[in-house]
């Protein structure tokens, strides 16, 4: 990927936000996390997009001393894929595209075809708490501690949550 | 819920490197398409976001919230202005109050003067008799510097008429004189107490006496007056030593010539007597018993008359000798402090009192801005954690039903 030309974008002397770096090691982590929640990927595209401009222009509100610039930056797009769960006041179907992109090859074998079917049902019955969890670890790839501070909860708080889900998702996968 | 145990971290390791392939192999992937725009986006430093959207409920009520301050704000501000005017225009009331309690004292001045005494004097006396007023109102000086009063009102002389004296009363060294003062001093509220009590003392040290005192002290306000009868003699160096407690706002004094009044008194007591003697002769002469009893009758009422007439002669008498002294205490934040005579001239200390003055206004209108202001911050600040709070239910809502 090419360097971006930025427009010299302004930030306080008290924050060291490197906004080019964190977009381009973030975006693609974000619209995951997004269309995960959103189970609609062209609704994902847009929020994703929405979150970096708030971020952008919210750059000076940036903290250290709060967190991660990775977890700030998902703070916005989890609140900005909130509102949009709150706009459209519908549940949109789960989306078919992560299959669709993650579709078997004919190299695959088929017993993880098979596993990676179970992994995804038994995904789409979590509740969407955990499913958000599961987003933010392996999805975006956040560590515990940044997901504590996108969910505002403790650090343990947030490795319990995880545990749950983690161990509902494998009783899934075992029983399917 | 639980913290979050070691043996929790281990199991959910082993979950993770169990379940991890599958959950990454199920992220979504970014279109290319998009990621170009994106990237374009990022460029043009996100100048034409991707969608312009409508507001969320939440921030327009924060927009809502925000535009409280303002409107609370600018309220305060008149609110605060009001409160300076109406301060002034206060300040207009207690000159008013100064002029009336001058006024009052006045009044009574009138009436311990004997004003009632020479109304039921014969007409004669009131002929004779002659008073003068003499005013040296600083307030009236001091408004008319600044143009605010009224102009003041012509004083006409009458001509006296014929007949005023007597050979009995002209004499020069024979004169009576009855003389009374009116001072209105400006004090300090929380010298007011301080003061009256210096007032009482004056008295005492003039060999005077306080006839009435009413005095009220209010950490803001305030007042009194005083009623002071001191010998004649001292009356000036009372009136003095008055000027020096506080701001003299009004001084007043009247002179009443009540010569004719203690002639006519003297008269009626000399005659009274000379007939009480010309009835004892006639009792010493009398023969018969109903001649007896009437002069005895006659004796008693005469004996009556000149006890009248002894008593008129003393009032008429304390009248010259003592003089009526109305002190009015008004309440004035401005006023020199007691002891300090102001000579009109402007100097450090002036300026020192004007700067302390002006603290205390500014002071003063900070308090009342704050006790505006900090309600309505308050209730501004709520208000806005209530619709953040309601935002953030929403959101933590709106997911649990995705």
């Amino acid at each position: 990927m090419t360097a971006l030309a930025l427009p010299s974008p302004t930030r306080t002397s008290g924050t060291a936000l490197d906004f080019e770096a964190l977009y381009r090691a973030a975006r693609d982590d974000v619209f995951a996390y997004v269309a995960t929640l959103l189970r609609d990927r062209a609704a994902a595209e847009d929020v994703t997009a929405h979150a970096f401009e708030r971020a952008y222009r919210k750059q000076r509100s940036y903290k250290p001393a709060r967190g991660s610039e990775r977890a700030w930056l998902f703070g916005i797009a989890r609140n900005a894929a909130l509102d949009e769960l709150r706009r459209r006041k519908r549940t949109a179907a789960l989306a078919a595209d992560p299959a669709d992109l993650e579709s078997a090859t004919p190299e695959d074998h088929a017993e993880t075809a098979l596993r990676r079917a179970a992994v995804r049902a038994a995904l789409g019955r979590l509740e969407p708490r955990e499913r958000e969890l599961v987003a933010l670890k392996f999805h975006a790839g956040l560590d515990n501690g940044e997901i504590a501070a996108v969910l505002g909860v403790s650090v343990s708080n947030a490795g319990t949550q995880l545990h749950r889900a983690m161990t509902k998702l494998r009783e899934a996968v075992e029983h399917a | 819920m639980p913290d979050l145990t070691p043996q929790m971290e281990r199991e959910l390791a082993e979950l993770e490197a169990f379940l991890a392939p599958d959950l990454r192999a199920e992220r979504a992937a970014p279109d290319e398409d998009w990621i170009r725009r994106m990237d374009a986006m990022m460029a043009a430093g996100f100048e034409q976001p991707s969608a312009r959207r409508r507001p969320s409920r939440g921030r327009r009520w924060a927009q809502l919230l925000l535009s409280g301050p303002a409107l609370g704000s600018a309220a305060a501000a008149v609110l605060v202005l009001a409160l300076v005017f109406s301060y002034q225009g206060g300040g207009s009331d207690d000159e008013e109050g100064l002029t009336g309690a001058g006024g009052g004292a006045s009044m009574a001045q009138s009436e311990s003067g004997g004003g009632s005494e020479s109304a039921a004097s014969a007409p004669a006396a009131a002929d004779s008799a002659t008073s003068t007023e003499e005013s040296a109102s600083r307030s009236a000086q001091e408004e008319s510097a600044a143009g605010q009063s009224a102009p003041a009102e012509p004083t006409f002389v009458v001509p006296p008429g014929q007949g005023d004296g007597s050979p009995a009363s002209d004499g020069r060294d024979n004169r009576r004189i009855e003389r009374s003062a009116a001072i209105t001093l400006g004090v300090r509220p929380a010298q007011i107490d301080g003061v009256a009590r210096q007032v009482s003392n004056l008295a005492d040290a003039q060999n005077g006496f306080v006839v009435s005192s009413t005095v009220a002290s209010s950490r803001t306000g305030g007042g009194g007056t005083l009623t002071l009868r001191v010998p004649e003699p001292n009356l000036d160096a009372t009136m003095a030593e008055l000027a020096r407690l506080g701001a003299v706002r009004d001084r007043s004094q009247r002179t009443e010539d009540i010569t004719a009044q203690t002639v006519s008194a003297r008269d009626r007591l000399q005659d009274a007597r000379a007939e009480r003697r010309s009835l004892l002769r006639q009792l010493e002469d009398a023969t018969t018993l109903q001649a007896t009893a009437a002069l005895r009758a006659r004796l008693r009422d005469v004996s009556a008359e000149i006890e009248a007439a002894r008593a008129a002669v003393r009032r008429v008498t304390n009248r010259s000798a003592f003089s009526t002294v109305a002190v009015a205490l008004v309440a004035d934040a401005a006023a020199a402090p007691a002891g300090e005579e102001d000579d009109g001239s402007w100097g450090p200390g002036d300026a020192a009192d004007d700067a302390v003055r002006v603290l205390e206004v500014i002071a003063g209108v900070g308090l009342v801005a704050l006790a505006v202001l900090l309600p309505l911050a308050l209730v501004v600040a709520l208000l806005l954690l209530a619709a953040r709070w309601g935002t953030r239910r929403g959101r933590e809502r709106a997911l649990d039903v995705a």
